[in-house]
């Protein structure tokens, strides 16, 4: 699958860096292509362009707070979570997409 | 020297009891005893305490990366220390927390190279890998290493 995520915290960082590794991480481990932009106290990283969202299967949106942006994400298929749960629980997230989007 | 390297204080053998608190501060004062860097304990440890408030630097496996400022330091300062004896700290995952790495950045200048700090090592301290060196590291250098890898991109 082609997997693109956007991870945002309240306190602008720390949660921010860690969901996006645990994402990345998660989505690779079960063979799909990961693209994930952080929005945090430094600003949009990795921003995700049009060709990125046009080829995605499915947006992860991990925040606590309100995105940037969002505009962007009408047109994709989407998930919204805690930025902890993103933290904890990545396999899981990625998991249930699978069953989701290939039942 | 590497620029973008912060100095980093490591102590694989740090002992104290009691709350998230009573270790924080421990580990701030023995960081400004040893690490030669000169600083004022109780407004890191204020920083530090606000920024938990805020939500927990515990972030799984017993693993915390509690952070603040300093108004006496004019570069980053990195420790990383094992703690004998496992301490509550309301971790996401609600184990309790054993090994931190405290980032302690100058209040004053630098705010976005500071972020950069903080986000590289969150991200990777999400690696498994690193978490396992971490863990099984036995002295202070091997601790340093680890650390030092991060930021110099290994």
């Amino acid at each position: 699958m082609n997997i693109v995520a956007v991870t945002a915290c309240a306190t602008g960082v720390a949660h921010t860096f860690m969901a996006k590794r645990a994402i990345e991480d998660a989505a690779k481990k079960r063979g799909h292509d990961i693209k994930v932009e952080t929005q945090g106290a430094t600003g949009i990283e990795d921003a995700l362009t049009p060709e990125d969202l046009k080829a995605a299967d499915i947006l992860i949106l991990a925040t606590d707070i309100k995105l940037a942006k969002m505009e962007r994400f009408d047109q994709v298929k989407k998930v919204t979570i805690p930025v902890s749960t993103a933290i904890k629980n990545a396999n899981g997230v990625i998991k249930r997409i699978e069953e989701k989007l290939e039942s | 020297m590497d620029l973008n390297q912060p100095s980093i204080y490591a102590s694989v053998a740090v002992e104290v009891k009691g709350s998230k608190k009573d270790v924080l501060q421990t580990v701030i004062e023995e960081v400004r005893d040893k690490s030669g860097s000169v600083f004022d304990a109780s407004e890191v440890l204020k920083e530090v305490l606000e920024r938990e408030a805020l939500s927990t630097t515990g972030f799984g496996n017993g693993f915390a990366i509690p952070h603040g400022k300093s108004s006496d330091l004019s570069d980053p300062l990195v420790a990383v220390v094992k703690l004998a004896d496992p301490v509550e700290w309301e971790a996401m995952d609600d184990e309790q927390v054993d090994i931190l790495i405290m980032l302690i950045v100058p209040k004053e200048g630098g705010a976005q190279s500071h972020l950069k700090l903080l986000s590289q090592l969150s991200y990777n301290l999400m690696d498994e890998e690193i978490q396992n060196y971490l863990r099984k590291a036995e002295s202070n250098e091997d601790l340093v290493s680890v650390v030092s890898g991060i930021f110099s991109g290994r």
